[in-house]
């Protein structure tokens, strides 16, 4: 059995047909499958990274908008440490709900959530473009989105990058002590037994 | 299910038959012409549903066994943390073990949490069966509703029906009576025919019209009862039976996103533990084991102990070997069991003794009369009283450095001062003119020549042992003092001479009468005359060689 020093909850939310499947199986698989069908149900994607030495386990979850259910909606986004919002640079609408997408995450998922926005399909001919990055970024920096992409899950562009740099954002909060609250995290951290250790260790030093 | 397992792609969508929107139609088409096939599915959501119950059921227990684990563990590692406080050690082990007992702690707190957990995926699945049955029941409502509405349009078909075939039953007999076919006219009984041909005809035309407005009636009921099944079985029941599926998918979908959840957080779980058991910063149970250095728990233990007042009852064995410790007696009784005697032994051992070439009870006693005694009449002839003579022997003899001759009772009568000297003097074991100088003495008295006389005893007194003629050389000058004042106490040297003779040179009162003590009662004179010489020519004798 391969150890791991970390498991990692990420969600991708976005609107239908942007590609949010299709990345995910790019990442996991590396392959691309144009002719996909509709996501039914939730899928989960599951891929080793190594970041800063530590092998971390991401578990994805991959929904087909049932974040709706009533019984699905809190617990989609309660312990994640990653979500991707995700839209298509070619269909003006998808990126206008993001905002949408946003206010859910920030309702129901924990405040230490690394949120990405990701602009998939970047690999479309420019003129398809309705999406500047500019202007994508731009939101992303107004609405304190830590990181911003566009990816193409066609090509692979950039994919590997959005979920590896999502995991080293979480591996900072992780470092950092900022994922202490074991409340809603998708992780369980060192770091809070060891200062509370060796604070133990020092006082019985010292007498 | 293993790490390695969950690497590859456990996607439940694509692992389950694919299901898209054409297979929907597919589904729903095949159960269209499935007689009863809405009872067939209103029975499969219902099996789903228990399905979720079941689920939840067991998660809900299991939820109880971990919070309870959980509880437990945190309970004993805490009482146990606290007992071991009470006795608290500052050693490498008490650190690991402390650490490894926070370890058990945060396992059982991590199990508390993950209870909590596995409830809330037991309430979703709770929450679902809930939704899924009210959905459920909607449906069912929906499918009785246009049940009924066909099968009142089928009651209302047979009654049509009903009507249209009497009626046409009427006008068939009528037609029959018209024509008087008595073959075929049915025979009812007393019923006989006394009806004209025109009531006939018109009978008949009546029965004709009613039996063609009940066809009419009945065709009209057919139309609806087969335009509504076409409509239900093309329309209505495709419409129930999607959105049946609709919840029935909705349920099994759920349930295993909440399986997946379930099996999400049973895994993080685990991680949780085993990393709490061994982890990187070195607080991990192996860990924490290995941190204990016995070696240096007992060096410290050690240190800590030297540092320590025994406080307590416990007998410490001391190290070293015992002192011995003099019992102190009262000096009065010390005196007595260790006198420091100062009569009847040699001088020269005196003098090694006590260090001091003039004896200190001779030094004492001369003082005392120097100060009190040189104007009292017949000083050193006057004999004091007996009895205080023995107490100032005894006195001396205990420790003379403490003897006070200034007090009042010895100043009293200074004849007792003189008395102890005197005595000491007769006591000495060998006199102040030591025996084997004797000769010597006596000879030098003989000589009349008074210079040559001097030198004689002078040749004679140098040849002294030392004690000796310190003592002498002391004596003589106290003496030559006490007779300058001569005209107050009236001991002039002869005087002086005479008791001192007997005394210096030989003990005629404690004499041994010997061969020797005989001649010596008859040199008395000559004694009288060695001391009156010195005496007299004191600075002659004693000082001369200074």
């Amino acid at each position: 059995m391969s150890s791991y020093n970390y498991i990692i909850k990420y969600i991708i939310v976005g609107d239908s047909g942007v590609g949010k499947s299709c990345l995910l199986i790019q990442f996991t698989d590396k392959r691309f499958n144009a002719g996909r069908e509709l996501t039914i149900g939730v899928e989960f994607g599951t891929r080793f990274i190594s970041v800063d030495d530590k092998q971390i386990k991401l578990q994805i979850w991959d929904t087909a908008g049932q974040e709706s259910f009533r019984s699905i909606t809190q617990s989609y986004y309660r312990g994640a440490a990653g979500a991707l919002l995700v839209y298509d640079i070619s269909r003006r609408e998808s990126f206008e709900h993001i905002s949408t997408w946003l206010a859910d995450v920030r309702r129901h998922a924990n405040p230490h959530t690394t949120i990405v926005l990701v602009g998939n399909k970047s690999d479309l001919d420019e003129s398809k473009r309705q999406v500047t990055s500019e202007e994508a970024e731009r939101f992303a920096k107004e609405n304190g989105i830590a990181l911003f992409l566009e990816t193409s899950a066609k090509s692979a562009s950039n994919v590997e990058e959005v979920f590896v740099k999502t995991a080293e954002n979480v591996y900072e909060k992780i470092k950092s002590g900022e994922f202490t609250s074991n409340e809603t995290s998708g992780i369980r951290l060192g770091p809070v037994q060891k200062s509370s250790l060796s604070e133990e260790t020092q006082g019985g030093a010292c007498c | 299910m293993s790490v390695e397992e969950a690497q590859t792609r456990p996607s439940i969508a694509a692992d389950t038959p694919s299901v898209n929107y054409h297979d929907d139609q597919n589904v729903i088409s095949s159960l269209v012409d499935l007689d009863n096939g809405f009872q067939f599915l209103l029975d499969k959501v219902k099996l789903d549903m228990q399905a979720a119950k079941d689920v939840s059921f067991f998660l809900k227990k299991r939820a109880i066994i971990e919070e309870e684990y959980g509880k437990q563990m945190t309970k004993l590692t805490q009482s146990v943390t606290e007992s071991f406080k009470s006795h608290p050690r500052s050693s490498t082990f008490g650190s690991a073990w402390t650490s490894s007992l926070k370890v058990h702690e945060n396992i059982g707190e991590q199990r508390i949490k993950f209870a909590s957990d596995i409830t809330e995926v037991a309430d979703d699945l709770q929450l679902l069966v809930k939704d899924t049955e009210k959905a459920r029941k909607h449906a069912k409502d929906i499918g009785s509703k246009q049940e009924k509405i066909l099968t009142d349009a089928e009651l209302a078909l047979d009654k049509s029906k009903q009507k249209y075939d009497m009626q046409n039953e009427e006008w068939e007999r009528a037609i029959l009576m018209k024509t008087n076919d008595p073959y075929h006219v049915p025979k009812k009984g007393l019923f006989k025919s006394n009806k004209s041909q025109y009531q006939l005809n018109r009978s008949e035309e009546e029965a004709h019209n009613k039996a063609a407005a009940s066809d009419h009636h009945y065709r009209q009921q057919l139309q609806i009862v087969n335009s509504a099944r076409q409509d239900y079985f093309s329309t209505h029941l495709p419409e129930m039976l999607a959105g049946l599926k609709t919840v029935g998918d909705e349920c099994c979908m759920a349930l295993q996103y909440q399986l997946a959840r379930y099996a999400y957080i049973y895994e993080r779980a685990l991680v949780a533990d085993g990393y709490a058991l061994d982890n990187d910063s070195g607080l991990g149970l192996r860990s924490l084991a290995e941190k204990v250095d016995k070696d240096l728990d007992l060096m410290n233990f050690i240190k800590s102990c030297s540092g320590q007042r025994n406080t307590g009852n416990v007998r410490v064995i001391q190290r070293g070997d015992v002192p011995y410790k003099e019992y102190i007696m009262s000096t009065a009784a010390h005196q007595i069991l260790n006198p420091n005697p100062v009569f009847g032994i040699e001088l020269s051992a005196l003098m090694k003794r006590d260090k001091q070439e003039v004896p200190l009870i001779v030094q004492k006693c001369a003082e005392a009369v120097e100060k009190y005694g040189l104007q009292s009449m017949g000083i050193y002839r006057e004999s004091g009283t007996g009895t205080q003579i023995q107490k100032l022997k005894a006195d001396f003899n205990r420790d003379c450095k403490q003897v006070n001759l200034d007090s009042d009772e010895n100043r009293s009568d200074i004849n007792n001062v003189t008395g102890v000297l005197k005595l000491w003097f007769r006591e000495l074991p060998s006199p102040l003119f030591p025996q084997a100088a004797y000769d010597h003495f006596i000879a030098a008295a003989k000589i009349d020549d008074e210079r040559l006389r001097i030198l004689g005893l002078h040749t004679v007194i140098n040849d002294l042992p030392d004690a000796h003629y310190a003592t002498l050389k002391y004596l003589m000058g106290h003496l030559n003092k006490v007779r300058q004042y001569e005209q107050y106490n009236k001991m002039g040297s002869s005087n002086l001479a005479t008791i001192f003779g007997m005394t210096l040179m030989g003990d005629l009162s404690a004499g041994s009468l010997n061969s020797s003590g005989q001649h010596r009662l008859a040199d008395t004179h000559l004694h009288v005359r060695v001391v009156q010489t010195i005496l007299d020519h004191y600075r002659l004798i004693f000082e001369q060689d200074e």
